[in-house]
């Protein structure tokens, strides 16, 4: 059902009757006497006169909105509706209704876009507001936690909202409110991007750990009698990982799946070997980690910058997060744990630099 | 005014930049940056039986240039110089900032200035040409800190400036105070309370003058095991100088999202809330609020490819009832973060259905309308410094009859080397 027209057959539609009247007037009029010319004169005089009644009353609404583009429309609005006149005062009242009509949705369209815009006006400067706050606090975070991608991706967010402040400067309210929902959408990318690690830089790490990993295993094989069939897995953890590496720099995405592949098929030798159990893979993790932290405590004691001692912190606490999930027998969680409080020891470790 | 801001930004820099290299030593790092690019900006709609596309096109090159002290330091500062040429403007930008931390490492000092020039070129497309400058300073002191949070004192200077001032490009002037508490080192979650106060003045119309109270909590940190959640409300109290032109509001804006594992990847919300209250409401500033949310499912990795799919909805009610709407979508989305190549794509379609019409019929009627939003970031990485980056919106709603619709798109593709 045609939407337009169902709402307007709800209303009273007293402006509609007229102008159907005046329509209805202007059909007959080639045919008819100079009375009737007189009345379909008079008729579209009535509709001209309230249209520019609505022409006063919406350039107050379009006045206080602040919008450029209602504005433009609203002139828009007036010069139709001077033209319709004018073609009024030359006894074409068919074209003249026309444009009467077109002046009347030029108003409304004018009405709409004053009224959107005169609550945007203060939504874009408060979350205009908001946007620098989080943009800085974003950028000072990814800084120092040395994640170029972040950068980039809040550079991109920065422009974005500086073409959203160039659009309010032009009284383009609407698509300046568009253009500042992207920018927050990046806001929010660079934020899970620091929060994640998902960054490329994240597949060094990554393969840091894969190869540690693999490394180990094939150390606790030497010398021991391993069965044939974890010898061969461990090959083949080996080769995903060296295909890891290869793809590294052109595929961080394949890089990343070979790596988790290398890493599982090690820790399937493990079991194949009956050397090792999760619970063992945990505490050595946990071994490592105090080892690790042992040695940086003293220098972020000394001179780190705060997001180095926060990192550090969270570290710890996820640390104590893995024991805890151990004792309790959750080795998945115990496993997420050690590794998330190995990343933020590094994360700290890089801001000492 | 066209020669005044350059000017100010090159003597600014040629002031600060021996003392910032003198501060920074050898420890600083500086690098250049150029682009070269296309923005294109465009509303269409319709007017009885013609069709009305308004669009802004323009070609610019930028030159930027940013120094930064080294990181780990107890003093650090950043300063960015930025100048572009268009085909209907100019521009310059100037970003500095300068903190200070103590032996503890709390930043106990932070000094950031702005300054922006736009000057427009003769036959710009622009509909509002004057030249304007616009610049902004703020500081922030630290004078107590404890273990788990700390004490912030703000305050913040900024003016806007017209070459020839209109109704809609006035000059402005505004200055801020406020006090905040937030936590610091290692705690679970991350938290900020604020309370600020603004003056804002326009010289040629005293009677839009305001003052604005502001409350601000902003908290972040852990859903359950493996979850998080980020939640930021502000409540505003503006004051008018005039509010029988500019009526006195409440504002109270609530922001939620979460996002937890569930069976096959993560869950996640994300609601909006804002409502507006006014002294005085009249036809124009009508009390209102609105409600946003999206609830989906997001899978994969970032790196390899990650998708997310799920429901967006709106709800908006105002006084004037016939704006008053509900809307309702599909909202799905793909993106992937490599090395070379990286961007994503979201694509939403809805529909949105007002509320009855007004009794007067000279009043304009909202339509229901479907709609469809593409949102669209690529970045392909050339070589170790060279990037073609693509950004663009296209929105175009469908009404019931075509002379109603309207779209609005923007699209910009640059490329940019970066050293």
């Amino acid at each position: 059902m045609d939407n337009r027209r169902d709402r307007r057959d709800r209303r009273p539609a007293a402006a509609l009757l007229a102008a159907l009247g005046v329509a209805a007037a202007l059909v007959s009029l080639a045919g008819g006497s100079t009375a009737a010319r007189a009345q379909v004169g008079e008729e579209l005089r009535a509709y001209l006169d309230r249209t520019d009644e609505l022409l006063d009353w919406a350039a107050d609404q379009v006045g206080a909105s602040g919008s450029e583009r209602a504005r433009g429309i609203l002139e828009q609005a007036r010069h139709l509706q001077a033209r319709s006149r004018d073609l009024l005062a030359r006894q074409r009242p068919l074209e003249a209704f026309t444009l009467a009509r077109r002046a009347r949705d030029a108003v409304w369209h004018a009405v709409r876009i004053s009224r959107e815009a005169a609550g945007l006006e203060e939504r874009v400067r408060v979350r205009s507001e908001r946007f620098a706050d989080q943009h800085a606090q974003l950028l000072e975070r990814a800084r120092e936690n040395g994640a170029p991608r972040a950068v980039e991706i809040l550079e991109r967010a920065r422009e974005q909202a500086q073409r959203a402040a160039e659009r309010v400067a032009q009284g383009d309210l609407q698509l300046a409110w568009r253009l500042l929902e992207q920018a927050e959408d990046l806001l929010r990318l660079a934020a899970r991007q620091l929060a994640e690690g998902a960054g490329p830089e994240r597949v060094a790490r990554e393969l840091e750990r894969t190869r540690g990993l693999v490394e180990e295993v094939g150390a606790r094989f030497e010398g021991a009698a391993v069965p044939a069939e974890a010898l061969s897995v461990l090959a083949d953890a080996r080769d995903a990982l060296a295909r890891a590496e290869a793809a590294a720099a052109d595929e961080p995405g394949v890089a990343l799946q070979l790596s988790g592949l290398a890493r599982r098929l090690a820790q399937r030798a493990l079991a194949l070997a009956g050397a090792d159990s999760g619970a063992d893979a945990v505490t050595r993790l946990l071994e490592r980690f105090d080892a690790r932290a042992a040695e940086l405590a003293p220098r972020l004691r000394e001179s780190a910058p705060e997001p180095a001692q926060r990192a550090f912190a969270r570290a710890r606490e996820e640390r104590e997060e893995a024991a805890r999930a151990l004792a309790d027998g959750r080795l998945d969680r115990a496993l997420r744990r050690a590794r998330s409080a190995h990343d933020l020891l590094e994360q700290a470790a890089r801001g000492l630099r | 005014m066209t020669w005044r801001l350059p000017a100010a930004l090159l003597l600014f820099v040629g002031a600060a930049l021996p003392a910032a290299r003198a501060a920074a030593g050898e420890r600083a790092v500086w690098g250049v940056d150029a682009a070269v690019g296309y923005d294109s900006f465009t509303h269409a709609y319709s007017l009885a039986t013609t069709d009305t596309s308004e669009t802004v096109s323009e070609s610019r090159a930028v030159l930027g240039w940013e120094g930064r002290s080294a990181a780990g330091g107890r003093t650090s500062w950043r300063l960015r110089l930025e100048g572009s040429v268009g085909t209907d403007l100019w521009r310059e930008n100037l970003e500095a900032d300068w903190r200070r931390r103590d032996a503890r490492g709390i930043e106990r000092a932070r000094f950031g200035a702005r300054l922006a020039g736009r000057q427009y070129r003769p036959g710009t497309d622009y509909s509002l040409a004057s030249d304007q400058g616009e610049g902004r300073l703020d500081a922030a002191f630290v004078p107590w800190a404890g273990a788990g949070c700390e004490g912030q004192m703000l305050g913040w200077i900024a003016a806007t400036r017209y070459a020839t001032p209109s109704p809609l490009e006035q000059d402005q002037a505004e200055a801020g105070l406020g006090v905040a508490v937030r936590s610091r080192g290692a705690t679970a979650g991350a938290w900020r309370l604020a309370l600020k106060h603004a003056a804002r003045s326009y010289p040629d119309s005293s009677v839009i003058d305001r003052r604005t109270w502001s409350l601000e909590l902003d908290w972040s940190g852990r859903l359950g095991a493996d979850g998080l959640a980020r939640l930021y409300g502000r409540s505003e109290r503006r004051l008018a100088r005039e509010p029988a032109v500019r009526p006195d509001a409440w504002l109270h804006w609530l922001q939620a999202a979460g996002e937890v594992p569930a069976p096959g990847g993560d869950l996640l919300v994300e609601v909006e809330a804002e409502g507006w209250r006014y002294g005085a409401p009249s036809e124009i500033w009508a009390d209102s609020w609105r409600a946003a949310g999206f609830c989906g499912l997001r899978r994969g990795d970032v790196l390899a490819g990650q998708w997310r799919l799920g429901l967006a909805g709106e709800a908006f009610e105002s006084a004037r009832g016939s704006e008053s709407y509900v809307q309702a979508g599909v909202r799905g989305g793909f993106e992937a973060y490599g090395s070379e190549l990286s961007g994503s794509l979201v694509l939403e379609h809805g529909r949105r259905g007002y509320g009855p019409a007004d009794a007067d019929e000279s009043l304009p009627a909202w339509t229901d309308f479907t709609y469809w939003r593409l949102w669209l970031l690529a970045d392909w990485r050339l070589s170790g410094t060279l990037t073609l980056s693509a950004l663009g919106n296209w929105e175009p709603e469908r009404h019931a009859e075509s002379r109603d619709d309207v779209s609005l798109g923007f699209a910009s593709v640059s490329l940019s080397w970066r050293r």
